[in-house]
């Protein structure tokens, strides 16, 4: 059955080492509908929640990410943009997406799972439109060093999809993720 | 089992649309009691449905939080309009009838963000999302209280078009069997209408 906050001892899942393209951020409404079936949009991330109910369908009460990449301008403005993505009705086919958030990303120093990559150190929540409270909280953060993670209210959305956003070029990035 | 809050994926549910505008016909005293379960009446504004039970048997249950998503239909040449929302809960008293009890007000801007589904049956274009959302009267569980997911700032007024996206608002949904929620259009132009969207999670 599902979890209150923060109690399953869930792994994380990173996501494949394909680098998706990092460029300009999209429309908050860029997925509000579409009737003609999910298919993973071009230069996003998408994380199909998984279903933890013995009958039924349900998810835990809280979605972690914490990310890690690699820029080639230390300057660069990294940025990740979350949207929670809900079916209509019997059918699959139509889907209502909601905005939760855009996120400010800093790659410190610790060395990432993935060849010349670097952890995301510090995150700041630059709009937070989630259920709040409790809202986007930020865990473990630093100004250099380490992991951090932000942890926020699934919803019971079925898929989550991340876009990230940057200023410059060069720069490659990848979610990790977990529920609990 | 009910579940906790926001955790099962359900599906929305698609309500069908109303031109009512104008004053609210019902205020907080208006489903206290009554003797059957009232009957949704779109041309009023008034829609009604039943939480599914999700406890199984004999023990009658509902998931935590009730989500509410509001779209328009936009006439051409309309000018800017919002909705005004009030919300019930509705649960049966042994015997026969009904206690009910007033959750909320709120209002809804109609934003820019069109449907795409021309050619189906769910959103075709000239459906418009309301992309922000906010109460002025909250009756609920406090806390949580009414609560706001994925809303712009509010404009100005609703005589203003929002911006892009679609807003939710969640309450506890406190095991109620059904909910009430009266829908008026702040403007009076022909041809426009306003409905809803729920889930439980």
């Amino acid at each position: 059955m599902p979890e209150t906050l923060a109690t399953a001892q869930s792994t994380w899942t990173k996501s494949a080492s394909s680098s998706v393209p990092v460029g300009s951020i999209g429309e908050i409404d860029r997925y509000t509908y579409t009737a003609i079936g999910f298919t993973a949009p071009a230069g996003c991330y998408v994380l199909a929640l998984p279903n933890i109910l013995s009958s039924g369908s349900g998810t835990h009460n809280t979605l972690g990410l914490s990310f890690h990449g690699s820029a080639s301008d230390s300057t660069s403005d990294i940025r990740v943009r979350i949207w929670a993505v809900s079916e209509l009705g019997s059918s699959a086919t139509h889907q209502y997406g909601v905005y939760l958030g855009e996120l400010k990303l800093i790659l410190g120093s610790t060395d990432g799972p993935d060849s010349s990559t670097k952890m995301v150190c510090d995150i700041q929540v630059v709009d937070d439109r989630s259920l709040s409270p409790p809202a986007m909280r930020i865990i473990g953060a630093d100004p250099a060093k380490g992991m951090a993670m932000v942890g926020f209210d699934a919803l019971g959305s079925k898929r989550v999809i991340l876009q990230f956003g940057t200023d410059k070029t060069g720069v490659v990035m990848y979610p990790n993720d977990r529920g609990f | 089992m009910p579940l906790t809050l926001a955790t099962e994926q359900t599906n929305w549910a698609k309500k069908g649309l109303s031109a009512a505008s104008g004053a609210f016909v019902n205020d907080a005293s208006s489903f206290a009691y009554g003797a059957s379960a009232p009957t949704e009446n779109l041309a009023n504004g008034l829609f009604v449905f039943v939480v599914p039970n999700v406890g199984g048997g004999s023990n009658p249950a509902t998931n935590c939080t009730l989500f509410l998503s509001f779209y328009a239909k936009v006439a051409t040449s309309s000018p800017a309009f919002g909705v005004n929302i009030r919300v019930w809960g509705l649960s049966d008293l042994a015997g026969g009838g009904y206690y009910g009890r007033y959750f909320l007000q709120a209002e809804a801007s109609v934003g820019i963000t069109p449907g795409n589904d021309d050619s189906g049956s769910s959103f075709p274009s000239d459906n418009r999302f309301c992309d922000a959302v906010r109460w002025s009267t909250d009756r609920s569980l406090t806390p949580p209280a009414v609560r706001a997911i994925g809303s712009n700032p509010f404009p100005s007024s609703t005589g203003v078009w929002g911006g892009r996206g679609w807003a939710t608002l969640a309450i506890d949904s406190m095991g109620y069997r059904r909910i009430v929620a009266e829908l008026r259009r702040t403007d009076t132009f022909s041809g426009n209408q306003v409905s809803l969207c729920w889930r439980v999670g």
